[in-house]
């Protein structure tokens, strides 16, 4: 692998590893805290409208209460019961119409005898129907309030809140009377929004006789095709479904009706019954995460691609010169002592040290190299210079001994001439002639 | 089979868990996170420092074998990793907060028998962790004495997941920590790859000297 591919590896390793756990810890602890921040949010909200619920639901029962309580009504009951007439009914007309200022939003008013009959009202609609089988007139005849919130469009009921009660008299149950409420006490509550977020809802249910959670007011995005208005008690990721059944919590993982996914506090007022859910969007909870996330991945191109920009030329200058000492090197090994290696201008590191140390390796081995060419020349000289006054006594030798050798010859024949013996022998020449 | 061959087999054999466990937890498969439905989960960071420490392993084998640029260049990736993210770990469970990253992916079992501190592993497995991190920071750093800390090394690791592998199997909770922190137990499945690791690491341990590999 080569030097630079090396260095970027580990560059890029060192680097974008702690980056990528810092990024990550940043947007885990980001996630949580502002889900932390709006699920608080959201408790106190829920907390908020829990005490509004209880303090309107008291106030009604309280007026209820003192309103069945009234000396006033006793007496025009008793006249009642004694004497059946227009008078008597009247009079009990009369008294349910005093209650009005008192119980804003009351809209009509019945009082019933313990056989479900109609004895005096604001209008006229129990006059024909009977109520002996209605929820409310079971309890009030046993002496129980009843108190029943119903936005389900079924009925007189329908946007309409009923209390019930019996009228005592002498520790006997003798009637009971009846307030139909409009829903604004309760309306008014949900339609306080502290500004958590576009999504924000506050929604009201109830159980209903087959335990599933029925919403009782309305809600804030109920036009969507989807959106329920009784939920089954089997599905209890819908927040409204734990409310019902009493359960306080916080939710960060809940489906609204609308089959969104919602952040949810939960809540519930014991009397009457009601659970609250307070929510907002997951979408929106997550906008800001998403902001971070679009910042974070431009930011994060751009530092990578910086990162790796220069992490390329840093690769570069440090792999550089170890390159060009190597191919230098490699050049020199295979006999090439032309090779430049430039030691002007360098750093005091160890590819500096390096550099310069094979910068004057490379000098010396050119010198060296010289010195030896030289000395070879110069004894190459001398050693011809030697050769040839040898070659030149050789002649000199060789041609005296020839000459020697033709004098004695001639010695020979002149010895022979006269009748001598030859003096020298020359046999070694017959020798020679045969050899050759 | 050669000494090397079974390093091998045991690196690829603790990827493929890793790998596995990894999978289960990004695709929220139970069944691929837990050994058993009711028991303790190998948990997401768990699964990374197996993936890590396998890579460590495999590179601190090439690395004795001769192949030292190619250790020296991928060796500080997967020892960050292990390092970064166990010693934030090991901070966050000591000072009680919440970094957020013991939380990725995680979503034990409401019915299991002993709950963790949700996405975090035990101490032990932490301490393992950052031995074999420890470890091949050294091979980076080329002692004469590693072979010797290999040896060391993989004993310790080896010894950690055979005590919890016993205590799991002789139903002891001390000896798979159940109790040593209180919810901080080593799952089944982790204690099986320690031994894997602790082995491989012996093995690293008591081949050739670095002096014979270099040659």
């Amino acid at each position: 692998m080569k030097l630079r591919t090396r260095l970027i590896i580990i560059l890029c390793s060192v680097i974008f590893v702690p980056m990528f756990f810092m990024g990550l810890i940043l947007y885990k602890n980001s996630d949580r805290i502002i889900l932390q921040h709006t699920l608080n949010h959201l408790k106190t909200l829920s907390i908020l409208t829990k005490a509004r619920v209880q303090d309107v639901y008291d106030r009604y029962l309280e007026h209820l209460r003192i309103a069945v309580t009234r000396p006033s009504l006793y007496r025009t009951l008793d006249d009642f019961f004694a004497q059946d007439s227009p008078e008597t009914r009247q009079a009990i007309l009369d008294i349910l119409n005093k209650f009005e200022p008192v119980l804003r939003n009351a809209e009509e008013m019945y009082v019933f005898d313990l056989n479900g009959r109609l004895i005096s009202g604001t209008d006229e609609y129990w006059n024909l129907k009977g109520v002996a089988g209605e929820d409310f007139f079971q309890k009030g005849k046993t002496g129980e309030f009843f108190d029943l919130i119903k936005m389900t469009p079924e009925s007189i009921y329908a946007g309409r809140v009923i209390f019930a009660g019996p009228v005592v008299v002498n520790s006997e149950p003798k009637a009971v009377l009846l307030i139909m409420l409009n829903f604004e006490p309760f309306s008014e509550i949900i339609r306080t929004y502290l500004k958590i977020g576009e999504s924000e809802d506050i929604v009201l249910g109830r159980k209903n006789a087959q335990g599933d959670a029925e919403f009782v007011t309305p809600r804030r995005f109920e036009q969507e095709k989807t959106s329920l208005s009784v939920v089954p008690q089997s599905r209890k990721e819908i927040p409204m479904v734990r409310a019902v059944y009493g359960e306080a919590i916080l939710l960060d993982n809940a489906i609204d009706y609308r089959g969104h996914r919602i952040l949810a506090a939960t809540n519930y007022v014991p009397d009457p019954g009601i659970g609250i859910v307070v929510k907002i969007d997951e979408a929106e909870f997550l906008k800001p995460l998403k902001e971070l996330n679009k910042i974070t991945y431009i930011f994060g191109g751009i530092v990578i691609f910086f990162t790796i920009f220069i992490g390329l030329v840093i690769a570069r200058s440090i792999s550089a010169p170890i390159v060009r000492l190597s191919r230098n090197a490699n050049r020199i090994a295979k006999g090439d002592l032309s090779v430049e290696i430039k030691t002007g201008v360098l750093e005091d590191d160890e590819i500096g040290i390096l550099t310069r140390s094979f910068g004057s390796m490379s000098q010396k081995l050119i010198t060296m190299n010289k010195d030896l060419e030289e000395k070879v020349s110069e004894r190459t000289f001398q050693l011809e210079d030697r050769l040839h006054e040898l070659e030149r006594l050789n002649k000199i030798s060789v041609g005296r001994e020839l000459k020697m050798i033709e004098l004695k010859k001639q010695v020979n024949d002149l010895s022979v001439k006269v009748g001598l013996e030859p003096p020298f022998d020359l046999g070694f020449l017959k020798e020679r002639t045969t050899d050759q | 089979m050669n000494r090397d061959r079974i390093i091998l087999l045991i690196c690829f054999v603790v990827v493929v868990v890793a790998t596995t466990v990894i999978v289960g937890w990004v695709c929220r498969m139970p069944w691929l996170v837990s050994v058993l439905p009711k028991a303790i989960t190998m948990k997401f960071s768990t699964a990374v420092g197996f993936l890590c420490s396998a890579l460590i392993i495999f590179l601190i084998r090439c690395y004795l074998q001769g192949q030292r640029n190619l250790a020296h260049t991928f060796l500080p990736l997967p020892c960050l990793v292990i390092g970064l993210l166990m010693s934030v770990m090991l901070s966050a469970m000591f000072l009680k907060i919440s970094t957020g990253i013991e939380n990725l992916f995680v979503q034990e079992n409401p019915n299991a028998i002993l709950k963790t501190y949700a996405g975090h592993p035990s101490i032990v497995t932490i301490t393992d962790f950052l031995i074999i991190m420890v470890l091949g920071i050294l091979a980076m750093a080329e002692p004469s004495f590693l072979r010797r800390c290999l040896k060391l090394g993989g004993v310790f690791v080896a010894l950690t997941g055979l005590s919890a592998a016993l205590g799991y199997m002789f139903n002891i909770p001390p000896m798979y920590y159940a109790v040593f922190v209180e919810g901080h137990a080593m799952a089944v499945n982790t204690s099986y790859l320690f031994i894997l690791c602790g082995i491989a690491l012996l093995l690293l341990g008591s081949g050739p000297s670095n002096h014979e590999a270099k040659a």
